[in-house]
């Protein structure tokens, strides 16, 4: 499994916000893209989650362009926003049936990956009443309810406690185990311990960056 | 999408203690309002001269008289200002509101009513204003009551001065001629005028114009408290099901279809409340001289295009407190504009042109055909395109914030 990203190109009016972005990530491999606020980070997950159209370019997964076949990339593409997916006034339970099938969801809290992200504790809890932490746990279990190959992952953990952060690196691990993909816009140092790889998205363009924990050194290159 | 929209039910359904709360209090200030502005009327059509508007052959001098008189009578607790004009003037003096009834003289009405052959006087008159075709019936009453009086005197007159000048004998033939034309007169003052009404505004009475009125705007009013539901803090539930190939539009239905499901139900609980209390609702009873059932599907139209503003004033708002406000004061400028508030006729006529063009006129004008019996085809047109028009630009705003080209979208 690999998916292959070319040329991808967006303007907002003027402004270029991506010029040629291209990136190929193999299976089992989870991907980091930092860059400053405003570089295109998240323009870049939501073209590739069909969210918003690209100027021009490709997303290839096994070599089938998911920008022309949107049915399969509905499957194939797990996205996780930066805010809360979520319906306020409903339970975590309400919300996690707009996505699964009820025995799914049983089967996925019996022992899956809503377990994993601890969603029993609060199942019942409308959504309005939970913290932080709570929605962005449920928005992940959302957002994977068919277990999708391709993640990708607005800013995943911003924000959260030390908890919820395990939580949902354990997620991403096994997700990488059982061979997925990941790309993760973050800006947090725990999530790029848990990429492979590491770009920044400067001036429009995509540049490998070898992460060794230096943060100070990251800060110079962003 | 069937769990989207069973969800949307759902998140209806919780707010339904609220949307009625809200809703019951919207109905009393309105009745509070409605009675306030009744009465209003009801007193200002007392202090107010009538002003009544004289048409048709009046050139007659003893026409003229007669007005001259008429005008002078003000013996009852109204004054009665005559205002001589052309019929097409008092046609639009009587939408405008300027002149309260106009009377249209026939053809030589003085010499054939001279002569005993009385032509029906046509007075014409909006609903509302009732009132003035009793003054008026009576005023009538009072004139010809006169003329009987007068013509005894004059008949006993002639009589007395033909006996003294010697004329006897052709006196009693002259006294039988005048009196049969006295007595023709005088049998014949019931047919001497027929009412016709036009209407107070849409050719309805005041009381049923307002019910319309207020109905369009308490169903304007009642999705206000929908702002919690439908503003939008972020666009991340409707991003992600548009990555799941949920589009914009297929989200946006369901979220139109579970509000007009609840509005519609609110408005039914609402009427079939006000109709099983009726008696505790004097100034709407009219609804319930209808059939409620035929109302209330006059009324569907109503709910789908307010509705389709609903979802459009809220896509448009970025917080709740902004969406109520942008949808408040929109809904009472329509409603203001269109006449639901305040009698259409009080306002300059481009207003009243411009308002049979709006939503909230358009409501108006139609569910006044179920108190003429009128279709309305024409606002029935504009009530759906209006609907289709709100719908498409919330899907617009939909689309743009969803896709992050908005203020508020991150890059």
């Amino acid at each position: 499994m690999e998916i292959e990203i070319r040329n991808i190109k967006k303007k907002y009016k003027s402004k270029e916000v991506l010029k040629d972005i291209n990136l190929t990530v193999k299976s089992g491999k989870c991907i980091g893209i930092l860059g400053a606020n405003g570089t295109g980070k998240s323009t870049l997950l939501s073209i590739l989650a069909g969210i918003q159209s690209a100027d021009a370019g490709e997303f290839n997964f096994d070599g089938n362009n998911l920008f022309k076949y949107t049915k399969q990339r509905a499957t194939l593409v797990g996205y996780v926003p930066q805010g809360t997916p979520l319906i306020e006034e409903l339970s975590a339970k309400d919300n996690l049936l707009l996505w699964y099938k009820k025995a799914d969801m049983e089967k996925e809290l019996e022992n899956g990956v809503l377990k994993m992200l601890g969603i029993n504790e609060f199942l019942k809890v409308p959504v309005s009443k939970m913290s932080g932490g709570m929605k962005k746990r449920l928005s992940i279990g959302c957002a994977i309810y068919n277990h999708p190959p391709v993640l990708l992952l607005d800013e995943p953990m911003a924000a959260l406690d030390l908890a919820c952060k395990q939580n949902i690196s354990e997620y991403i691990e096994k997700h990488k185990e059982n061979g997925g993909i990941a790309l993760l816009a973050t800006h947090d140092v725990l999530e790029l311990k848990l990429c492979d790889e590491w770009y920044i998205i400067k001036d429009g363009i995509l540049i490998p960056f070898d992460y060794t924990g230096n943060v100070k050194e990251l800060v110079e290159k962003l | 999408m069937k769990r989207f929209l069973f969800l949307q039910l759902k998140r209806m359904l919780r707010f339904m203690p609220l949307v009625i709360a809200v809703t019951l209090c919207l109905l009393l200030g309105l009745s509070v309002f409605i009675s306030g502005i009744v009465s209003y009327f009801d007193d200002s059509e007392e202090k107010k001269p009538l002003y009544i508007g004289v048409t048709g052959d009046t050139e007659n001098e003893y026409m003229q008289i007669g007005i001259a008189a008429v005008k002078s009578l003000d013996d009852t607790r109204f004054s009665i200002v005559f205002e001589e004009m052309s019929e097409s003037d008092a046609e639009k003096a009587i939408a405008s509101g300027n002149i309260s009834a106009y009377i249209v003289f026939p053809e030589d009405f003085i010499d054939k009513a001279l002569s005993g052959d009385i032509e029906r006087i046509e007075f014409v008159t909006s609903s509302g204003a009732s009132d003035i075709t009793t003054l008026f019936k009576n005023e009538i009453t009072m004139i010809i009551t006169d003329m009987m009086i007068a013509s005894e005197k004059g008949t006993y007159g002639i009589n007395d001065a033909m006996d003294e000048n010697g004329l006897s004998k052709e006196s009693l033939e002259a006294m039988e001629k005048i009196s049969s034309y006295y007595v023709n007169m005088i049998f014949n003052r019931s047919k001497v005028y027929e009412t016709k009404e036009i209407g107070f505004a849409n050719g309805l009475d005041m009381m049923d114009y307002f019910v319309c009125g207020i109905t369009v705007l308490l169903i304007f009013m009642m999705g206000l408290p929908y702002a919690i539901v439908y503003v939008k803090k972020d666009y991340s539930l409707s991003r992600l099901l548009l990555s799941r190939s949920h589009s914009c539009l297929r989200q946006l239905l369901c979220e139109y279809i579970s509000h007009l499901a609840a509005m519609f139900s609110l408005v039914v609980t609402v009427f079939v409340f006000l109709g099983i209390t009726k008696n505790s609702f004097g100034t709407l009873s009219s609804i319930f001289d209808i059939s409620l059932l035929t109302f209330i599907l006059r009324l569907l139209p109503v709910i789908i295009m307010i509705s389709a503003f609903n979802i459009f004033a809220f896509e448009l708002a970025d917080n709740i407190v902004s969406g109520m406000l942008i949808h408040f004061f929109t809904c009472l400028c329509m409603c203001y504009i269109a006449g639901c508030m305040y009698p259409i006729y009080t306002f300059p006529v481009v207003l009243q042109k411009i308002s049979a063009f709006l939503p909230a006129g358009l409501a108006v004008n139609w569910l006044s055909g179920n108190f003429t019996g009128d279709f309305h085809l024409m606002s029935l047109s504009g009530i759906l395109i209006y609907s289709l028009l709100f719908f498409s630009a919330s899907l617009f705003v939909r689309k743009q914030k969803t896709s992050n080209k908005q203020k508020g979208g991150t890059v």
